[in-house]
């Protein structure tokens, strides 16, 4: 265990740290605020520039209109400036937040740099579901793109992080019923 | 200091301000013609006949001279909040690169009564986005300026949620 890498003590039941960088408009966002009070999905991404994320990017996409009613944010973290993550949202479409780690201090606290690609020391690509509080409720790890989740796992993950916070998962009865 | 929960804000016609606001600030057209009053409460009841619900978090003594785009449907004439088209508002709110701040206003749960965005005077992006603003294709549109000290920024929602938390909240406020 002492020669694991840090990467892997990133998983379900631990608590992400509450970072803070500038988003794709260049604002500072912390990682609790950005999650508020609702499930958070946070994911690392290698770049625009891989055809891997320009897929897994897609499958976000469909996601995103049953999130966008459904109290769910997304958060999606590389290393590239906040003109380069903004122009990359802005051609997806994507109407969620990204995030930038260009000094990747980040990207080395948790451990997720990818050693294998020495031009760009880009994130290796995880897509973790937390909790309000930052605890990990899932973890996908997706150098190989089979390992990431696809979205009927991201809804289960959403549904069981919901069904806990949400005091009425089970609707009030009304008045007078048992 | 805590956030108060509910806030109003009104923009009226008269010679001198109003009295009772928390936030009284004269309001210009962009060619410095006088444009009223812009006023500001923080009381949960309704405070004037033209005030209408806001984001809480937009309001603060502290806050830079904005430019405004300020859309207001006439009264007769709101849509509903879950209207299509205000959904899609509500989604290119969030496509789009950010303004200082915007809300929705609302005097009702149930009808966009309109929307409000700033933009910090002299900060280029800012002020750009007020100029494809996408409440504006929904009611008529003022463009507006105010000084120092009733406006402040606010985070950009994270997206890709879009649903009000509650009923009575403006959007993009976001917390239950």
């Amino acid at each position: 265990m002492g020669n694991a890498p840090l990467r892997d003590q990133w998983r379900p039941g631990k608590r992400l740290p509450d970072f803070t960088l500038p988003d794709h408009d260049g604002n500072l966002r912390r990682l609790s605020d950005l999650s508020g009070g609702d499930p958070l999905l946070l994911h690392c991404y290698r770049g625009w520039w891989c055809p891997k994320e320009r897929q897994f990017a897609r499958r976000l996409l469909t996601l995103r209109n049953e999130a966008e009613v459904a109290y769910t944010r997304f958060v999606s973290l590389s290393v590239d400036p906040p003109d380069v993550a903004a122009a990359w949202r802005a051609g997806l479409d994507a109407r969620w937040t990204f995030l930038s780690d260009v000094d990747r201090s980040v990207l080395d606290r948790l451990g997720l740099r990818e050693t294998a690609d020495t031009v760009h020391h880009p994130y290796l690509p995880t897509c973790f579901v937390v909790h309000p509080d930052l605890t990990i409720a899932a973890r996908y790890d997706g150098y190989w793109f089979w390992g990431r989740p696809t979205a009927e796992q991201l809804r289960a993950d959403f549904r069981e992080v919901t069904r806990g916070l949400r005091p009425d998962w089970n609707p009030p009865a009304p008045d007078g019923a048992g | 200091m805590s956030q108060p929960s509910v806030s109003w804000v009104a923009l009226v016609q008269s010679g001198s301000p109003p009295r009772g606001a928390r936030y009284s600030l004269a309001t210009f057209t962009l060619d410095s013609r006088p444009a009223g009053w812009f006023l500001g409460w923080t009381n949960p009841g309704r405070p004037h006949p033209a005030a209408l619900r806001i984001d809480p978090r937009l309001l603060s003594e502290a806050g830079p001279a904005m430019l405004m785009s300020l859309a207001l449907p006439e009264a007769n004439a709101r849509p509903l909040i879950d209207d299509p088209a205000v959904l899609e508002a509500r989604r290119a709110s969030l496509r789009h690169r950010s303004p200082a701040a915007r809300s929705t206003l609302s005097a009702d749960p149930v009808h966009w009564a309109g929307t409000l965005t700033v933009a910090r005077r002299g900060v280029p992006l800012e002020e750009a986005a007020l100029d494809d603003d996408p409440w504006a294709r929904l009611a008529p549109t003022q463009r507006l300026a105010v000084g120092a000290g009733i406006f402040t920024a606010v985070p950009a929602p994270v997206g890709p949620s879009i649903e009000r938390y509650g009923g009575t909240h403006p959007w993009p406020y976001d917390r239950f």
